[in-house]
């Protein structure tokens, strides 16, 4: 990220930031309405300078577009789209503590059943704090899993922790043999973000070692975990949304 | 007495105004193929001038026209009218889908030699060239021309070249914190000048 990132909005607004920054800035403009209007008013300005460049439009391009549409489906609309999403980052304090609660119900569950109980408090403890961290970061966003998911399901990402806290309930248990995993994908590149702990229904984790990750998601995979993952995700958080 | 009059409609139906793009983009996100030809109509000279003037080439040009349309048909739902104008969207997305053709494969084996044209060749005075003389509209031309030398480079050339600033950057050899000022102050400049509304 750039000392000033509210410097980049024109950059942002030509197209003229490479992907990794437009990222980051974007994450920015999600959290900073001064940047986010000025954003809108400088592609206002800059779709003045590409109406100037109209010229007309080959009619076979028309007879292709309305071929491709009759087989492409439409988008719905984002359950969390405009103002809802302003909503819902007033309410992220909220759902922040939430996911705290359940990660600490999480913790506690796991220092029950640890034999080697010191060592495993201990860890448990640094990965609350961590998570705490993470949870209590000013640059910490909320992101539900894409919709259709089987159950509820939240991240809460932290670029400046470079980590995430993961969070599902109702989750069931995975087949015998098999075990949830956690993964970072960026530009569809996978990395294990590692297994979720075994548990009943609801299941906390903190994640560490996001880098440009723009995706985590979550497969079911053989016991021990897989490299790369084998089978479809069952959860997908899009962190550029 | 026609009925109609009772129900206080006996002034002359107003001029039917065509629907703007906004209500157009609603239509077409409940799957209204006549309002996505309409829209298309509407904004499809302004596409493809804006992608051809990013792309260059003409085949090239058209695929990514489809492109862009095939997009906003896909994401109608998303438009957020909260987050800027309907035109604004089309342009913006029309200009991100050019970008990202241009920087694919093709552009990064330029890149490498980029070092070696600097200095001999300045594309930049091609594109503001063709700026020039294919300007549409006066407006956006007098815009242009309020700009100083440095903002009116950044401008073009990250625009209508699709260059990266840091791109921009090294084709004008000036440094990076300079382009990303040019490219701020300078789109402020074109707004007030322009009097852009949102």
């Amino acid at each position: 990220m750039t000392p000033d990132p509210h410097m980049l909005t024109g950059a942002y607004a030509a197209d003229a930031l490479p992907d990794t920054e437009r990222a980051a800035f974007e994450r920015h403009l999600a959290n900073c309405p001064d940047c986010e209007q000025e954003v809108r008013e400088l592609q206002a300005t800059t779709a003045q300078l590409g109406l100037a460049a109209a010229e007309p439009v080959p009619d076979r391009v028309w007879q292709q577009i309305s071929e491709r549409i009759e087989r492409t489906r439409q988008l719905p609309p984002l359950p969390a789209d405009g103002g809802s999403r302003r909503l819902l980052r007033r309410w992220s304090g909220r759902l922040l503590a939430a996911a705290a609660a359940l990660l600490l119900v999480a913790v506690v569950a796991l220092g029950k059943v640890t034999i080697d109980l010191r060592n495993q408090v201990d860890q448990a403890e640094q990965a609350a704090d961590q998570a705490a961290a993470v949870l209590a970061a000013p640059d910490a966003t909320v992101s539900g899993a894409e919709p259709g998911s089987a159950v509820p399901a939240r991240v809460v990402v932290s670029r400046s922790h470079d980590a995430a806290v993961f969070a599902a309930s109702g989750l069931p248990p995975p087949p015998s043999a098999r075990t949830y995993q956690l993964w970072f994908l960026d530009a569809g590149h996978a990395r294990s973000a590692g297994l979720l702990p075994e548990r009943d229904s609801g299941a906390a984790k903190l994640v560490t070692g996001l880098g440009e990750a723009d995706t985590i998601a979550m497969t079911v995979e053989p016991e021990g975990g897989s490299p790369q993952p084998t089978t479809d995700p069952t959860l997908v958080f899009d962190l550029t949304a | 007495m026609p009925l109609r009059s009772i129900g206080g409609r006996s002034e002359p139906d107003p001029v039917e105004r065509p629907p703007s793009l906004e209500q157009l983009l609603t239509k077409v996100a409940r799957g209204d193929q006549k309002a996505f030809a309409a829209l298309y109509h509407r904004v499809a000279g302004s596409v493809f001038g804006l992608v051809k003037r990013v792309v260059r080439d003409p085949a090239q040009s058209e695929e990514v026209t489809q492109e862009v349309f095939v997009e906003l048909w896909r994401t109608a739902a998303r438009f957020d009218p909260d987050r800027g104008s309907a035109l604004s969207w089309v342009m913006t997305t029309a200009h991100r889908r050019a970008v990202d053709r241009v920087r694919s494969a093709q552009r990064a084996v330029e890149r490498e030699d980029m070092a070696g044209r600097r200095g001999q060749e300045r594309p930049y005075d091609e594109v503001a060239e063709q700026v020039e003389s294919r300007l549409e509209r006066e407006q956006v031309r007098h815009a242009l021309d309020s700009l100083t030398d440095l903002q009116r480079e950044a401008v073009t050339l990250a625009y209508y070249g699709g260059y990266t600033y840091r791109e921009v950057a090294e084709l004008l050899d000036v440094p990076l914190g300079t382009i990303k000022t040019r490219l701020r102050d300078g789109l402020i400049r074109m707004r007030d000048h322009l009097g852009v509304q949102t």
